[in-house]
């Protein structure tokens, strides 16, 4: 129950926040090209809403952008916003004299982190439907022949989901240590730009932030079947991180 | 005699060579203003910060109602409210989004948030968001959260800093009010000692981390008639000085 009024807490100080408004531009963005995409090229609008590959290729194009730029880099910065509302407000001292366990807090803090990035690809989902159905409502476009692949979409964007945790983790363990927002903003762009180098590399499953692209790259691009199962290394990493994380926020000698 | 919050040879340092708090022993009596005195870096941020957990202690030990602070800090924050050095507050919500923050915590009747805006004279800021408010309503409304839930101890740490006089008034008239109806104590650190003159009914002074002065400023004042508080705070730190 304590957790829970805590959840309550944490949710209501990202309130018109900067990291509340990345979840949805961030979401919307990438469906919102597709669609101007679309619409530029109206010839082609009726023949692709009957296709029955037009949900096949909006999932790919708006994962492709997706999974290299904006959401490792989306992730970064949303969690990293998130924690850094309590120091740029000055508020780890009243939360520290809070009545509650500081790991609820912890808990509670960083699931308010997991919620907002599910909400995320819930909108981008949402995003990608709507990037095919709103040309039907310019007359000679037919409503798309082939049923929306909800299963499909949301089992893809639960992998990604998975893939992500390791940046989410690594961005709070970092932002939490430090009061510098530039700090875990250039550990993340370091471990990104590593990422991208590695991802094709043999060995590129042990860096931290390349699962969703290698996801994304074995689904859809080489078809090649990784070494190791990357979900499983996404989840070990998430809990190190997060382990670590707790550890060195409990023994923090000043919490103020 | 029954202290609601009392310390033990409380020391503490940044670095071993520098110790910045030696054998403080701090003793508030229940219901009293307690008015916490000392020049810049003396130690009182340190010793309040240590009281609510927020520095890992180093030596001595911090008791509330007579039990250990450890024994159960979760029951023991319940009953208290704080306000240390700034205002916390989250700058892009309004006042009453930054308390509902709080009650949620604290579960205590939504009705307080109303109530407490009003006490603190900042009832009608609406929608507005705190980070367009002027330092002397950001410090009303880090009052506002330090009394929110009614607590039965206020640790407040230069609550008037910023404030203009008539903001000061407010403020000392405000903790009175409590103090007088409600019963609750106050320790309040302060280096406005005119301030404390007119609020305080017990006082302590610390001077390089050491406590100089402890007792009831009734107390301290008979002890050198025709001369303020000002003169006898001067003089006090002054015997100390090595």
């Amino acid at each position: 129950m304590t957790f829970f009024y805590s959840f309550q807490s944490e949710w209501l100080k990202k309130k018109h926040s900067a990291a509340a408004a990345l979840v949805w531009v961030g979401a919307f963005l990438i469906p919102l090209i597709l669609l101007i995409v679309r619409l530029k090229k109206f010839g082609s609008l009726a023949a692709g809403n009957i296709s029955p590959v037009l949900w096949e290729g909006l999932y790919v194009r708006g994962w492709q952008f997706m999974v290299f730029f904006l959401l490792p880099l989306g992730v970064m910065l949303a969690t990293s916003l998130i924690t850094q509302l309590e120091y740029r407000n000055n508020t780890w001292k009243q939360a520290h004299t809070t009545p509650q366990d500081p790991c609820i807090l912890y808990l509670s803090k960083l699931s308010v982190i997991l919620v907002m990035l599910l909400q995320f690809f819930l909108l981008f989902n949402v995003g990608i439907y709507l990037a095919g159905i709103i040309p039907t409502l310019f007359s000679g476009v037919p409503y798309p022949l082939e049923p929306f692949p909800w299963r499909k979409f949301l089992e893809g964007s639960g992998f990604f989901f998975l893939d992500t945790l390791p940046i989410v983790g690594l961005q709070y363990l970092v932002s939490m240590q430090f009061r510098n927002f530039m700090v875990p903003l250039a550990v993340g762009v370091g471990f990104y730009v590593a990422s991208m180098v590695a991802v094709n590399w043999e060995y590129g499953y042990t860096m931290p932030y390349c699962y969703s692209s290698i996801e994304f790259l074995h689904g859809h691009m080489t078809k090649r079947e990784p070494a190791v199962n990357i979900h499983v290394w996404a989840l070990a990493y998430f809990a190190v991180f997060i382990m670590v994380s707790y550890v060195l926020y409990r023994t923090k000698r000043d919490k103020s | 005699m029954q202290y609601v919050l009392e310390t033990c040879r409380l020391s503490h340092g940044f670095s071993r060579r520098q110790p910045v708090l030696d054998n403080v022993g701090l003793q508030v009596p229940e219901a009293c203003i307690y008015g916490f005195l000392g020049p810049n870096g003396a130690g009182k941020t340190t010793t309040l910060k240590l009281i609510l957990g927020l520095l890992k202690k180093q030596q001595g030990d911090i008791a509330l109602w007579g039990r250990p602070f450890e024994d159960d800090r979760v029951g023991m924050l319940r009953k208290v409210g704080s306000f240390i050095e700034s205002p916390s507050l989250y700058g892009q919500l309004s006042a009453k989004d930054n308390l509902l923050v709080w009650q949620k915590i604290y579960r205590c009747p939504r009705e307080n948030i109303e109530q407490c805006l009003e006490l603190v004279g900042l009832g009608a800021t609406g929608g507005k968001k705190v980070r367009q408010f002027s330092l002397g309503m950001k410090q009303r409304l880090g009052i506002a959260v330090a009394l929110l839930h009614r607590p039965s101890l206020l640790i407040l740490d230069e609550p008037t800093n910023g404030l203009d006089p008539h903001g000061i008034i407010d403020v000392r008239e405000l903790l009175k009010r409590l103090n007088r109806q409600h019963g609750i104590t106050i320790l309040v650190s302060s280096h406005l000692l005119s301030e404390i003159e007119k609020l305080a009914t017990h006082t302590g002074i610390i001077h390089k981390g050491r406590m100089v002065y402890q007792g009831t400023l009734q107390e301290l004042l008979g002890r050198y008639p025709h001369t303020d508080l000002e003169q006898i705070f001067l003089d006090t730190i002054k015997m100390e000085r090595p």
